[in-house]
């Protein structure tokens, strides 16, 4: 027998109990006497022992035994060691599981030639992805060598990424139009207008965007005017524009995408767009933990022999331009980075670096962070 | 100090004792920490028995099942012990005892009056996670659906989420539904309530921006000022831009001013009108932001309601607040009071200072009629009785909608309705900590709490240590020292280090007690004897690392992160593969667990070979790994036709993951995982759509492991201090002194008559006067928190933290209590009780760590000696390798275990004694440990020298290798002394004459006398003669690494 003995007593939704008992219908108290005669018979069914157990902990919830037990003598507990289910047989011999994942090394020569054939001298690595190695080379391991895609569902919820994609090419069509500056802001929600309707999207989301974007337009409108004082133009061959080239000397290939490059005469300034939060932009390249920018406003000088006036990013959610002026020293400093993240990755060296990040990393299922 | 161990037998035990017992007069038991409240509410309720008052007639509420079980099985053993025949009588009506959780009472009300309440007559109620699915569901889809028309509540939804931010906005409206029934009462009132304040609120920033305000800035083109909506966020990005020239990101002036003096002056005159502009307008949003908030908060309670109505359920918030509109506003309320007041004559309370206004509102409301002192009860000769016992100065769960202030107002309320038949009676003996400890907590916080006029501003009443075994106590304030600018990680790190170090310490030295009969008995500390208390589980697992690094076992109580730790992680990504082969990332996960315990180079060939998209099709065109995930493929045929938890627990018996997730914690966690299976199954989900539930689950951090007993572990105790409430150790740590562990809770909730006040509380609106008292509160209650922390110690309390030269968080009370000063680059504690320690140390380095772990290597056979012969208790899980991975250094514990594996393969006949067979299974058991590949070359030398050794001596081939009469690895629970040992048996041999046990050492003969191995080997031997029913014929030790065959003499 298993289970609740007696089973709690049936509420009766309708009667009280002393009701009940006036109808002269089964009571509270009838229906434990029904219990207690069953068990009696049941004590009498089995030809020599009778064996009655009952649990006295449930994670750390204590148990009482039945009260059916009440005028029982607790026995002296049984010690048959070979009484075991098959889950606790193989818990008692615990085989270890290792600790969360640190990150890969590869030493053998096998690995570190399969990684060599693929990110040798002619390999394009995409600059966002050394990135990643930069801020945690065993991210990079996983997606870019690996090539491990989490599956995300396509969502009816207004997120950063959607916003993003959405702005994007709605700025890059925007600008190709080159409109005029004073009235910039009012094309820009025509062509919004024009965008949401081709992505059919669900109408929060749509509308969700229209605000979002009425409510930065003003901002945006005086970036543009103030651009345009200052001489910067927008070519629409420099908006989205895919970059590819080789460091000889330091003996690899980078590629990207820059979101957008104005000019003035030969002098560039590379403008990243964001839609969601960024911090410590400055830190973060002072440290080598964001060498997008920097490395784009490298290629470009290689590629166009162009002077690089400044790179920042032109951030819409918080409504602010930060920029680096005087970039040299950033730029020379992000091909030093790159060049150790391709070393590191040539090496086989994949370590799982910590940071505030990790809690938000795609992959964090495997080191625990 | 003045304390009662001088008087023992003090008036106000002797008073209490007349009280408490006194059934015929209701009381308000205000209780210190460790004054054995709950001991008095069961003697309370036994002495209610013995006064003939039937047990169905007493109504006792407790705050957790837990606490219920705990109070009936108390109440029985005090019948037991001292009132057998009552005991006896009592004993088969234990089913009719009313002792359970307020929701437990609720719940069996409203099942009573269903049809008059209106709900399903066969309703049940939400367990916590299908409550949270169903929140999560109705939140999502509801704020789509309203944020698509074209209304007032789509204008709220939108703007809430382009202001608060998707998930932000998500989070308030599902702390609101889940912890605080109460807000509910703020439904009926909002939003036409608050357009008071907001029209004020309005009016005075018009006021404000209509002076010119912009102009006089320097700022041309501001348009007027506008409540209509497109200006909202219009006006909000204006002075967001603004901001950053005047105010710093907390709201305050700037510090650094321009040099030249007219400048100055200006940028000081503007900065102070900005300031003035910018408080207005945050009071003026955050009216804005709670109205609209409202708003759609009842849009989307009402769907909530609507849908638990489809569905017949409701949840735990629900039975609290239906119960209340129940006695309050629905007509069949006299009822219900009528039936309730027929069945009940005494109400207990238990924790009555974690209670909500809600649930005392409706105690208050089920004793109306007795508390008048008239009515049919007092005609008859009958006293109902009140007895609300608790604390206010453990009121810690501010977080979850309780109300310390509702203690002291029920007691002057009963105060005022029951006149003489009440007191409130204030107990002062503490009979858990030791003096030293009692001095410490007195001194301490009869300086930090002080009282004041509020209710929720907490005073302090000094208490009396009983307890007296000869010794003080120990309390001792522990800082390591990191520099002045160290990062948080770095302080944690250091002070994990320095709290581990000092744990080994302790361990066999300080003196701790135990309780035998009516005696005091002191013996050394043990693990089992320490509780570490952590004030957030943030950075839990520096403390996990540096305990496991310096070899100390323990277990995390009550952890939360359920969804995060390994095993359940590994069960997800399974679930995730089977209902879609296409999703590398989950097998990548499993390729790499060990259940198929495939090596990264192994993976990283599958990922590179060119045939096949994913990985599974990729893995399916290499032959020769395709073997290792045969089962895998089986599964996936068996999806369609076995419940999902059904092949679970296949699978993981087949592939033997209970031996790899051994850990008590690890088990239990895969049942609640299995369990939460069998639900889904219930429901009839697809495996898909079991998936894509686990997965927005598993992004709740707060989701609890499971319940695991840890009674019997010789082991560390880490829990957080709200969940050490109710719990006691002999020494507590209570960790993390130096953080700043403020909630930011979303939303600030305030009690009023009939109704709840919700303020935002983000840093943007400051200055708002509900945010300042919220704040306030928050403060008064991280000081109880702190005392709930230091009462938790019976025999010594270790304060520990990081220290940079600044008393911040906690440490600020020392400063503030006990004069915490440097002075000379030393720290000093003037004011604290005499006896009390003051310790700052340096973090040990990391190779010191190593070193002191591999030492421990020869404190072995000590360690032996003092687990079996010294120590008494009623579990003991002490295999020999248990113990040899406590103690020793992480690459000594792994060989061993290696070789021992290894050995076990080799007698199982998994493996043959070829190099090549055992080199793959050492690789596997090494990367299985998750080890550096690179250390594969070095375990797989080891192992391959131990086997060649014993092959030399002919030790493999007659004692080690696969053989019928023999048994390997033979596990046994054994019952010696009164205490239970588990353990395992390397090898029996079943000879005629008897049998032969080996026990195999990993190290050399020469590191240990073989004396100090003997008991080991006749628990063996005893286990082994019960499992077998043989005699044991002989005993013997293998030392594996120089092929030694020693044999013991156990006789």
């Amino acid at each position: 027998m298993d289970g609740e003995f007696p089973k709690h007593p049936y509420r009766d939704l309708l009667l009280p109990e002393r009701m009940h008992q006036a109808l002269g219908l089964p009571t509270v108290e009838d229906e434990f006497a029904n219990a207690e005669f069953e068990f009696r018979r049941l004590l009498a069914m089995p030809r020599e022992h009778v064996f009655l157990s009952a649990p006295s902990i449930q994670a750390d919830r204590p148990l009482l035994p039945s009260v059916l037990l009440a005028e029982w003598e607790e026995s002296p507990e049984i010690n048959d060691p070979t009484l075991y289910c098959e889950d606790e047989l193989q818990i008692l011999t615990p085989l270890n599981r290792g600790g969360p994942q640190k990150g890969v090394t590869f030493t053998d020569s096998g690995s570190l030639e399969l990684i060599n054939a693929r990110f040798g001298p002619k390999h394009p690595f995409k600059v966002t992805l050394l990135e990643v190695y930069r801020n945690c080379p065993y991210r990079y391991y996983l997606r870019a060598v690996l090539g491990l895609e989490p599956a995300e569902e396509p969502t009816a919820e207004p997120e950063g990424r959607l916003l993003g994609t959405v702005l994007h090419s709605l700025l890059e069509r925007l600008l190709k139009e080159q409109p005029d500056s004073e009235r910039i802001d009012e094309k820009l929600l025509d062509l919004l207008v024009a965008e949401l309707e081709r992505r059919r999207l669900n109408p929060f989301l749509r509308l969700w965007i229209e605000d979002w974007v009425k409510a930065r337009k003003d901002w945006f409108r005086d970036q543009e005017l103030a651009r345009a004082e200052g001489s910067w133009r927008v070519d629409p061959g420099w908006l989205e524009r895919n970059l590819e080239l080789s460091f000889e000397k330091e003996g690899f290939r980078l590629r990207g995408r820059v979101d957008r490059v104005d000019w003035r005469g030969n002098c560039a300034r590379v403008l990243d767009y964001k839609t969601g939060k960024e911090q410590y932009f400055k830190r973060k390249i002072a440290k080598g933990e964001s060498i997008q920018l920097p490395l784009y406003s490298e290629m470009i000088r290689r590629l166009e022999k162009a002077e690089v006036d400044s790179f920042g990013i032109y951030s819409l959610l918080d409504s602010k331009l930060v920029q680096i002026t005087q970039p040299r020293e950033a730029m020379r400093a992000a091909v030093g980075f790159a060049s150790d993240a391709v070393s590191g990755i040539r090496e086989g060296l994949f370590e799982a670096r910590e940071s505030q990040t990790c809690r938000y990393c795609e992959y964090n299922e495997f080191c625990q962070r | 100090m003045s304390s009662a161990r001088d008087n023992p037998k003090g008036s106000a035990r002797r008073r209490l004792k007349a009280s408490h017992l006194d059934v015929k007069r209701s009381l308000v038991v205000s209780s210190p920490a460790g004054s054995g409240k709950t001991q008095k509410l069961a003697e309370r309720y036994v002495a209610l028995l013995e006064s003939g008052v039937a047990p169905e007639r007493i109504l006792a509420i407790t705050f957790t099942e837990k606490a219920a079980a705990e109070m009936k099985e108390r109440v029985l053993s005090i019948l037991r012990e001292r009132l057998p025949d009552l005991h006896k009588k009592i004993q088969p009506r234990l089913s009719r005892f009313r002792i359970s959780t307020v929701h437990a009472f609720a719940r069996s009300v409203l099942e009573r009056f269903a049809f008059e309440l209106d709900l399903a007559p066969d309703f049940s109620v939400l367990d916590a996670i299908e409550a949270e699915l169903m929140r999560e569901e109705v939140i999502r889809e509801g704020l789509v659906e309203l944020g698509s028309l074209d209304n007032e509540a789509a204008f709220w939804v939108r703007h809430l989420t382009l202001t608060e931010g998707w998930s932000r906005l998500q989070r308030k409206i599902r702390l609101l539904l889940r912890h605080i029934p109460q807000s509910y009462l703020s439904l009926d009132a909002a939003p036409d309530d608050l357009r008071e304040e907001y029209e004020q609120a309005w009016e005075s920033l018009r006021r404000v921006w209509g002076d010119g305000f912009w102009q006089a800035m320097g700022f041309v083109d501001v348009p007027q000022p506008s409540d209509e909506r497109g200006h909202l966020m219009a006006m909000r990005f204006l002075l967001d831009r603004v901001s950053p020239y005047f105010l710093t990101t907390s709201g305050t002036l700037r510090r650094r001013l321009p040099k030249s003096e007219p400048e100055r002056e200006a940028f000081i005159r503007r900065g102070e009108a900005f300031l003035r502009y910018h408080e207005t307008f945050w009071r003026w949003h955050a009216a804005v932001q709670t109205m609209g908030f409202l708003y759609v908060f009842r849009h989307l309670a009402e769907r909530y309601e609507r849908r638990k109505r489809v569905q017949r359920v409701l949840d735990f918030g629900d039975l609290e607040y239906k119960l209340y509109h129940v006695l309050y506003h629905s007509p069949n309320w006299s009822n219900v009071l009528e039936s309730f007041d027929e069945q009940t004559d005494h109400i207990l309370v238990d924790e009555f200072q974690d209670t909500n206004g809600l649930q005392w509102a409706i105690v208050a409301k089920l004793i109306e009629e007795w508390r008048s002192g008239f009515g049919a009860k007092h005609e008859l000769g009958k006293f109902p009785t009140i007895f609300l016992v608790g604390d206010v100065r453990q009121s810690i769960y501010l977080f979850r909608g309780a109300n310390v202030e509702v203690f002291n107002r029920a007691a002057r309320e009963l105060q005022t309705w029951i006149k003489a038949g009440f007191e409130e009676v204030v107990v002062r003996e503490n009979y858990r900590s030791l003096p030293l400890i009692v001095d410490f907590v007195n001194l301490l916080f009869s300086k930090l709490m002080q009282g004041g006029d509020q209710d929720w501003q907490t005073s302090y009443e000094e208490f009396h240590a009983m307890r007296n075994p000869g010794e003080k106590g120990h309390v001792e304030i522990l800082l390591a020292r990191v520099e002045e600018k160290a990062s948080m990680v770095e302080k944690k790190q250091a002070e994990a280090g320095v709290v581990a170090a000092r744990i080994k310490e302790i361990v066999g030295s300080l003196p701790v007690f135990e309780r035998e009969d009516d005696k005091e008995i002191e013996r050394p500390c043990r693990y089992e004897d320490i509780t570490i208390l952590l004030r957030r589980r943030t950075h839990l697992f520096r403390y996990e690392e540096a305990f496991r690094r310096r070899g100390i076992p323990f277990v995390v109580v009550r952890g939360t992160g359920f969804h995060a730790s390994p095993e359940v992680v590994l069960l997800r990504q399974l679930i995730r593969f089977l209902a879609n082969p296409n999703e590398d990332t989950a097998l990548y996960g499993i390729l790499r667990s060990p259940l198929c315990a495939l090596s990264e180079a192994e993976i990283l060939e599958i990922a590179f070979f060119e045939k096949g998209d994913s990985l599974w099709e990729k893995f399916f065109s290499l032959k020769q790994l395709r073997r290792s995930v045969i089962w895998l493929k089986k599964a996936m045929k068996d999806v369609d036709v076995l419940p999902s938890s059904v092949l679970l627990e296949r699978i993981i018996r087949a592939r033997r993951l209970w031996s790899v997730f051994a850990d008590r914690q690890e088990a239990e966690n895969i049942r609640k995982f299995l369990r939460l299976l069998e639900e889904f199954d219930s429901e009839g989900l697809s495996m898909f759509k079991i998936a894509e539930r686990l997965e927005r689950m598993s992004t709740r951090e707060e989701e609890p492991k499971a319940n695991v007993s840890t009674e019997g572990m010789d082991a560390v105790k880490i829990m957080t201090v709200h969940a050490a409430k109710g719990l006691d150790s002999n020494v507590v740590f209570l960790t993390g002194m130096d953080e700043d562990t403020r909630r930011a809770d979303p939303l600030a909730v305030r009690e009023e008559a009939e109704r709840v006040i919700l303020t935002f509380t983000d840093s943007a609106y400051s200055q708002h006067p509900e945010r300042l008292l919220w704040q306030q509160k928050q403060a008064a209650e991280q000081k109880r928190l702190f005392y709930v922390a230091c009462t938790r110690a019976r025999d010594a309390l270790f304060c520990s933290g990081a220290w940079g030269g600044k008393a911040s968080g906690w440490l600020g009370y020392l400063e503030q209590g006990l004069g915490m000063r440097e002075v000379m680059g030393n720290l000093e504690l003037p004011d604290a009780p005499k006896g009390v320690i003051m310790e700052v140390r340096e973090p040990a380095a990391e190779e010191e760590v190593i070193e002191a772990a591999e030492e421990s290597k020869v404190k072995l056979a000590t360690i032996l000696e003092r687990g079996w012969s010294v120590r008494k208790r009623r579990f003991k899980r002490v295999s020999d390798e248990l113990e040899f991975s406590y103690h020793q250094s992480k690459g000594l514990r792994h060989f061993g275990e290696i070789v021992h594996a290894v050995l076990d393969r080799l007698s199982k006949g998994l493996i043959t004694d070829e190099a090549g067979s055992i080199e793959q299974a050492v690789r596997s058991l090494v990367l299985s440990f998750d080890l550096a590949p690179s250390k594969v070359d070095g375990y797989q030398r080891g192992v391959a020298e131990h086997v060649a050794a014993l092959r030399e001596s002919g030790l493999l081939e007659r004692i080690v290798l696969s053989r019928k009469d023999a048994a390997s690895e033979v596990g046994f629970v054994l019952r010696e002394d009164g205490e239970t040992i588990t353990g395992r048996i390397d090898r029996v041999l079943i000879k005629p004459e008897g049998l032969h046990i080996i026990d195999y050492k990993s190290f050399p003969s020469e590191v240990e006398s073989i004396e100090k191995f003997r008991d080991q080997l006749k628990l063996y031997a005893k286990a082994a003669e019960a499992i077998y029913k043989k005699p044991v014929d002989r005993c013997y030790l293998l030392f594996t690494a120089d092929a030694e065959f020693v044999e013991v003499d156990i006789a």
